[in-house]
C-alpha cells in the first residue's frame, strides 16, 4: 500500500513534467490573451565556452555507485559469492532516485547505506573463510596453516585490490595488529569485514599525486580506477594494476594503450548502453494497463515482454552506431534503420525482423528518424499518447533547455483532457492549455510533442487517429497533423512538415550536440557541470560537431587533462 | 582500543569545542548495554499551548471515594475547588527561607478515573493513566508573563521579559546536541519542530512559511549550555516538515544482531574514516560527508552495542502529506486547523516510528474551541496590541473576569487535550518499541503551558506522557503546593502558593533522558534556565529552595 518516499516524490514531479501548467509563466499576457508564444525560457546553463584550458575538473568524494560496489564485489570474490551476499546486497538502496541526470550522480548516504555495506561486508567475510577454495585463492598455500607470514602476505596481495592500491605502512601496521595466532581464521574473517567497510574501498579517494598549486595530478592507481570505473563500473584488472605499478600508465603512450584496450573490451559496451539508456529514460516504464479499450486499439499484439524488446532495439541502435560502424550521435538521431529482432515490433514498424548479423533493415520512407522516433520512447502504455510528456521531454532532455516547475496549478490541470469523439488528442491537449496561465509556458515544448503525433502509444506511425470508447467500441478516425513549430531555437517559429524533418532539424541543431556533451560529462564525472568544466564540454561538443565517431567521442573524454588531474580546495 | 573511551570523553568535553566537531561515537557512553538485551532510545516530544489557564479544570476537581474537594465558592484564597491530596512525598521539596521543610503531595492518577482526571484531562485519557503524570506547583522563577520559551527553560523573551535573564538554548537543543541522547546523527533532523498556523510573533514570509516558534538553538555548538540563541522556526506545513523529517530517509532494515566483537572492529573502522576525514587533501566538503559516514557508523554500531535506535516495525513507508496552507495570523478555519495538526501530527509519528528524528516540539498557536456551543478557530495573536476579536484566545484570556470568555479558553483546551495531546500519546504507544515496549513508554511527552492562572506564572500546568523507559515513575498526580504556607494572590480560580520551580522539572527531564549536570549546567551547580526571581515582587511568591535547584523535582523517579 505505501511506496517508498522517495519514489513519492519523483512520481509527484514526474507527474507536473506531464502538465508543466503554471501561473507564473507567461505571466505577461492577461488571462484569456493568448498574446503569441510565450516568452523564450531562460538557457538552463548558458553557452558552453572554453576559457581556460589549464582548469581541471573538481572531483569531489564519491562513494561507489551501487551497480560499481557490486560489480567490484564480483571482481574482488567472484559470482557465487556476490550471489550468496544477494539479500544483503539488496539491502541497498537504489540509486537515483534524486532525480539527477544518471543513477550515478546519487551521491547520497544515508544509515541505510552504511547498515547495508556493513551487513555485507558482515555476511562475504563469513562466507569467504567458510569456503576452503576462496581462502585458497585469498591466502595461497599457506591458506591451512595461517601463521603470521601468511596473514601479513594476504593482507598485502588482496588488501591491495581492495583498495585498488598499495597499503601505506601504516594501513599494514593497523591491519596486521588484527592478527591473533589463537584464530587466525577469525583474523581474516575479521580483516575481511574491516576492509570492505573501509574508505579507500567504499569511496574513489583520489587524494594522491604530485601537486601544482591547487590541482593534483592522480598518482598512477588513482588514474587505473578512475579509467576502470569509467569505462567498466568496476576496479582495474590485472592488466591496469600492472600499468601502475610499473609506471607505464603515466606515459603518454602507455596510457593510450590502456584507454584503447579498456574501450575495447565488452564491458565499455555496456557502459555506453547504459549511458543512454538513463538518458533517454529507457526502462522506466511502468507497464501496459489492461481494459477493452487497449486491447481494441492494440490490437491483439502479445504485449508480454514487448517494452523489454522495444528497449532492446533501442540499445541496439546505439550499439550499432558506436560500435559496428563508425557512427555519430547524428546517426542516433537519424537513423532510419531498424534493429528490432522481435517479430511484433517489427510489425510495429512494418519492417522484417532484424537478424542481428546483417545490415539493419530500412524503416519504411520518411516515417522515421532514429531514437526519439523509437517505441521504447514513444510507448504510453495505454490506448492515447501525451504530447506534452514527449514534448517536455524533448526539450529539457534533448536540447537542454530549462522548463520553469509550474506552481499554483489551477484544479484538475494534472488530469488528462476528456476524450472527444470529434477532437484528436493535438487538439484535446491544445484545448486545455489555451488559456493563460498554461498557455505561456507549453507553448516551449507543445509542438514538440504535436509533431510525435504521427506515432500512436504503439510507436506506431500514422495519419490517422482512431477513437475507441472504454468498452473498446471504434467511434470515430480523426486525421491527424504532425505539422508544427517546434521552436528548437526559441526565435524560429518555422512549421516542420513532420516528424523527420523535425528530428533533422534538432541533430543538426547546436543546442542538441551541446546537450549530448553536458549529459557525456555528468555521467563520466558523476556531477553536473560548472563554469570551470567549460574546455572539457566544448572538446566533447566540437568531436560531434566534426562528425567525429561516436566512439572516439566517447573515448577522447579519458583523454583530456581534466580526466587525469582534479582540484584541491 | 587503545584509550579510555569514557575519560577521553570527558576530557574532550571539558576541552570545549573540541567535543561537536567529533563524532558522538556509542563507544563513548557508559557501555552498561552492551552485550545485554537491547534498548530502545529515547525519544521526547514537547507540546506548549497558550494563555491563561482555568486551573479547576485542569486538576482532579469531582469528589470522588476517599477524597475531599476544597470548597469553589470564588472567594479566592485556599477555596479553589481542586481536590485534595493526602499522601506526602518522600522527599522533600526543600526548605523555605525560615527553616520549614515542606513536601508535595500525590495521588495515583487511577483514582480518578470514574470521573476523567479533569475536565481537560477527559475519560478520554484513562487508558493511559498509569503512563501518565500530572503535576501541579511547578512555578517560574522570573516574572515572564506571556513568554516564548519558559515551557523548555529559556525566560528571556517575551511579553515583559526580564532584562538580564538568562538566554540559554531550550531544553530540546540540550538534547539534540547531546551524545547521551543522540549517539549519532539523525537521518532527518535533530528536532522536528511543528506549529499549528502562523504566528504573530516574528513570522517569516507569507502564509504557509515556517513561523517562530518557542525553541531556541544554541549558536556555539562547542558549548551548547553556555551558547547564544537564536529563535527557532517551526514547520506550519505538514509537506515541508515530512520532507525535512524524510529527507535522507531510503527505507527500513533490519536491525543487525547485537556483537561485542563485531562492534569492535566497526570501531576500528570508525578510526579508518577519521584519519581519513584528517587528511591534508581532503576539502571542507569531502570532511562532512566522512563526519557524516562516521555518524551513521557509530549508531550501527549503537545497535550492535544493544543500544536500540532505528526504524520500528510501524514506520512502514510513509506517506507525503499534502501541502496545507494555513493562511495567516488571523485565519483560523475549522476543518484547516483539524487537518493541519492531524498530518503534523502524522509527520510526528512517523518520524519518531522511522527514527528520522527523537525529538519534536509542537506549537498550538492556533486550536479549536467552542463559543456558544459552535466550533470555532482560535488563534493566540497579540492583543491587547492591536488584533482583536472574537478568534482572539489571547482576547478571552483577557476576560479573566468574565465566565463567558473563560469558558473559551477552556473549551480550547479540552480540544488541544483530544486532539492534539492524545492522538500524540495513544499513537505512540500503539508503536512496538525494539524491545517490545511501547514508543511512549520510552518517551517523555510534556504538555506545557506559558501561564498559570490569569496571566501569572505560577502553577503551570503541566502533563507527562511516558517514563523515558521507566525513569520516571508514571501514574500519578503531583502536587508540589506548598498548601501550609499562605496564599500570596488570590483570584478567582485560582492562588498563588510556592510550589518548586519548574526548572527542576526541566532537569528531571533532562536526566531522565540520559544526561547528567554537565551536558546541561551553564556552570556547575546552576541547575537549568534562568531560576532567579527577577522582576517578582515579594508580596507574590518568592521563597523557594535555591540551594535546591539543581535538582530534579522530588520523587519523580521510579
Amino acid at each position: 500500500m505505501f511506496r517508498s518516499v522517495k519514489r513519492q516524490v519523483v512520481l509527484g514531479s514526474l507527474a507536473l513534467a506531464l502538465s508543466a501548467c503554471s501561473g507564473q509563466i507567461g505571466g505577461a499576457a492577461g488571462a484569456g490573451d493568448r498574446g503569441g508564444n510565450g516568452p523564450a525560457p531562460e538557457s538552463v546553463f548558458g553557452p558552453i565556452t572554453c576559457e581556460d584550458p589549464s582548469l581541471a575538473g573538481e572531483a569531489p568524494l564519491r562513494r561507489l555507485s551501487v551497480q560499481q560496489y557490486a560489480n567490484v564485489l564480483r571482481d574482488l570474490f567472484g559470482s557465487a559469492a556476490l550471489d550468496q551476499a544477494s539479500s544483503s546486497l539488496a539491502l541497498l538502496p537504489s540509486d537515483g532516485e534524486d532525480e539527477k541526470s544518471f543513477s550515478q550522480m546519487d551521491m547520497r548516504l544515508a544509515q541505510r547505506h552504511v547498515d547495508a555495506f556493513f551487513a555485507v561486508a558482515d555476511e562475504v567475510s563469513a562466507d569467504t573463510v567458510a569456503d576452503s577454495g576462496q581462502m585458497s585463492s585469498l591466502l595461497g598455500s599457506c591458506a591451512g596453516n595461517i601463521d603470521q607470514p601468511c596473514f601479513e602476505g594476504f593482507v598485502r596481495t588482496f588488501g591491495r585490490r581492495v583498495y585498488r592500491r598499495p597499503l601505506t605502512g601504516d594501513e599494514l601496521n593497523r591491519y596486521l595488529e588484527l592478527f591473533d595466532a589463537a584464530a587466525p581464521t577469525q583474523s581474516v574473517q575479521d580483516t575481511l569485514l574491516v576492509m570492505l567497510m573501509a574508505p579507500p574501498f567504499l569511496y574513489h579517494m583520489e587524494t594522491e599525486g604530485s601537486v601544482d598549486g591547487s590541482r593534483l595530478t592522480l598518482e598512477p592507481y588513482a588514474l587505473a580506477s578512475r579509467l576502470s570505473f569509467h569505462f567498466w563500473q568496476t576496479m582495474p584488472d590485472a592488466e591496469l594494476f600492472e600499468a601502475a605499478e610499473d609506471g607505464s600508465l603515466m606515459t603518454e603512450e602507455g596510457y593510450r594503450v590502456q584507454v584503447d584496450r579498456l574501450v575495447s573490451d565488452p564491458r565499455t559496451q555496456d557502459t555506453v548502453r547504459q549511458f543512454f539508456s538513463e538518458w533517454y529514460r529507457l526502462g522506466g516504464f511502468i507497464g501496459f494497463v489492461q481494459n477493452p479499450q487497449f486491447d481494441r486499439f492494440a490490437e491483439a499484439i502479445e504485449i508480454a515482454g514487448l517494452y523489454e524488446e522495444m528497449v532492446a532495439e533501442a540499445q541496439s541502435l546505439v550499439d550499432y552506431y558506436t560500435w559496428d560502424v563508425d557512427g555519430s550521435y547524428r546517426d542516433i538521431l537519424t537513423s532510419s534503420l531498424s534493429f528490432a529482432r522481435d517479430d511484433r515490433l517489427a510489425g510495429i514498424y512494418g519492417v522484417p525482423a532484424w537478424d542481428g548479423a546483417n545490415v539493419p533493415p530500412s524503416l519504411p520512407s520518411g516515417e522515421r528518424s532514429g531514437l526519439l522516433t523509437r517505441a521504447a520512447f514513444l510507448v504510453s502504455g495505454d490506448a492515447g499518447t501525451n504530447p506534452f510528456k514527449r514534448g517536455s521531454f524533448i526539450r529539457k532532455h534533448v536540447l537542454c533547455d530549462q522548463l520553469a516547475q509550474p506552481t499554483n496549478l489551477p484544479p484538475g490541470s494534472l488530469a488528462p483532457p476528456d476524450p472527444d469523439p470529434e477532437r484528436t488528442t493535438r487538439q484535446r491537449f491544445s484545448d486545455k492549455v489555451a488559456e493563460q496561465p498554461c498557455y505561456g509556458c507549453h507553448t516551449q515544448f507543445a509542438d514538440l510533442g504535436y509533431v510525435l503525433e504521427s506515432y500512436d502509444g504503439l510507436g506506431r506511425y500514422r495519419t490517422e487517429e482512431e477513437i475507441f470508447d472504454d468498452m473498446g467500441e471504434w467511434i470515430a478516425t480523426l486525421p491527424v497533423d504532425s505539422t508544427g513549430a517546434p521552436r528548437i531555437d526559441f526565435d524560429n517559429d518555422a512549421e516542420v512538415s513532420g516528424p523527420v524533418e523535425m528530428l533533422e532539424e534538432i541533430a543538426s541543431n547546436e543546442k542538441a550536440v551541446s546537450c549530448f556533451a553536458r549529459h557525456y560529462f555528468r555521467y563520466t564525472y558523476r556531477r553536473n557541470e560548472r563554469t570551470s568544466d567549460g574546455c572539457s564540454l566544448a572538446s566533447i561538443r566540437d568531436a560531434v560537431v566534426e562528425g567525429i565517431p561516436l566512439r572516439n567521442v566517447l573515448t577522447d573524454i579519458a583523454m583530456q587533462p581534466a580526466f587525469r588531474e582534479r582540484v584541491l580546495e | 582500543m587503545k584509550y579510555d573511551k569514557i575519560s577521553r570523553r570527558w576530557m574532550l568535553q571539558g576541552l570545549g569545542g573540541a567535543a561537536l566537531t567529533l563524532p558522538f561515537l556509542p563507544s563513548l557512553i557508559p557501555r552498561q548495554a552492551r552485550g545485554q538485551s537491547i534498548v530502545p532510545p529515547k525519544r521526547f516530544v514537547a507540546i506548549k499551548s497558550y494563555s491563561a489557564q482555568n486551573i479547576i479544570d485542569w486538576y482532579p476537581s469531582t469528589p470522588v471515594p476517599g477524597y475531599q474537594v476544597r470548597p469553589a465558592d470564588d472567594a479566592g484564597q485556599k477555596r479553589d475547588g481542586t481536590t485534595i491530596l493526602t499522601q506526602r512525598l518522600a522527599e522533600s521539596s526543600g526548605r523555605h527561607s525560615n527553616g520549614d521543610e515542606y513536601f508535595g503531595t500525590w495521588a495515583p492518577l487511577r483514582d480518578f478515573s470514574s470521573t476523567g482526571i479533569s475536565r481537560i484531562l477527559g475519560s478520554e485519557f484513562n487508558p493511559y493513566l498509569e503512563k501518565m503524570l500530572l503535576l501541579r506547583g511547578l512555578d517560574f522563577m522570573p516574572d515572564t508573563n506571556h513568554n516564548e520559551g519558559g515551557i523548555l527553560g529559556n525566560y528571556a523573551h517575551g511579553l515583559a521579559a526580564q532584562p538580564g535573564a538568562q538566554d540559554n538554548p531550550t531544553l530540546d537543543h540540550i538534547l539534540a546536541h547531546s551524545p547521551q541522547f543522540y549517539s549519532g546523527v539523525p537521518s532527518g533532523t535533530r528536532i522536528l519542530h511543528l506549529m499549528g498556523g502562523l504566528a504573530s510573533r516574528g513570522a517569516v514570509g507569507g502564509s504557509g512559511a515556517p513561523s517562530n516558534t518557542f525553541s531556541y538553538a544554541p549558536r556555539d555548538l562547542s558549548d551548547v549550555p553556555n551558547s547564544s540563541v537564536d529563535q527557532v522556526q517551526a514547520h506550519v506545513d505538514p509537506r515541508t516538515a515530512f520532507d525535512e523529517a524524510f529527507q535522507n530517509f531510503m527505507g527500513t532494515n533490519d536491525p543487525p544482531a547485537a556483537d561485542d566483537q563485531r562492534s569492535r572492529l566497526v570501531d576500528r573502522v570508525i578510526e579508518d574514516y577519521r584519519r581519513v576525514r584528517d587528511g591534508s587533501r581532503i576539502g571542507a566538503e569531502d570532511r562532512q560527508r566522512l563526519e557524516q559516514h562516521v555518524a551513521f557508523l557509530s549508531e550501527l554500531q549503537a545497535r550492535l552495542d544493544g543500544l536500540g535506535g532505528g526504524p520500528v516495525a510501524g514506520c512502514g513507508s510513509p506517506m507525503r502529506p499534502s501541502s496545507i496552507d494555513t493562511g495567516g495570523e488571523q485565519t483560523v478555519d475549522v476543518g484547516t486547523l483539524r487537518q493541519t495538526y492531524e498530518l503534523l501530527i502524522d509527520v510526528l509519528v512517523a518520524a519518531f516510528a522511522c527514527d528520522v528524528t527523537r525529538i519534536a516540539t509542537v506549537d498550538v498557536v492556533k486550536a479549536i474551541g467552542r463559543a456558544s456551543g459552535l466550533e470555532e478557530g482560535f488563534f493566540h495573536g497579540c492583543d491587547p496590541c492591536g488584533t482583536t476579536g472574537a478568534t482572539n484566545w489571547h482576547t478571552h484570556a483577557h476576560n479573566w473576569d468574565q465566565a463567558g470568555p473563560r469558558e473559551i479558553t477552556v473549551t480550547i483546551n479540552e480540544w488541544i487535550a483530544r486532539e492534539v495531546m492524545l492522538p500524540v500519546v495513544a499513537r505512540l504507544d500503539a508503536l512496538t518499541d525494539v524491545d517490545g515496549s511501547t514508543m511512549l513508554d520510552n518517551s517523555i511527552v510534556l504538555w506545557g503551558n506559558e501561564l498559570g492562572m490569569n496571566h501569572l506564572n505560577y502553577s503551570i500546568p503541566t502533563v507527562l506522557a511516558g517514563s523515558a523507559g521507566g525513569y520516571l515513575q508514571a501514574g500519578r498526580y503531583i502536587d508540589y503546593i506548598d498548601w501550609n504556607r499562605p496564599v500570596r494572590f488570590a483570584q478567582h480560580n485560582g492562588m498563588v502558593i510556592e510550589g518548586v520551580p519548574y526548572n527542576r522539572l526541566l532537569i528531571s527531564i533532562l536526566q531522565a533522558m540520559g544526561l547528567g549536570p554537565e551536558d546541561y549546567e551553564a556552570s556547575p551547580g546552576a541547575g537549568f534556565g534562568e531560576s532567579r526571581n527577577l522582576g517578582k515582587s515579594s508580596a507574590f511568591a518568592t521563597d523557594y529552595d535555591h540551594n535546591r535547584i539543581a535538582d530534579p523535582l522530588p520523587d519523580l523517579r521510579a
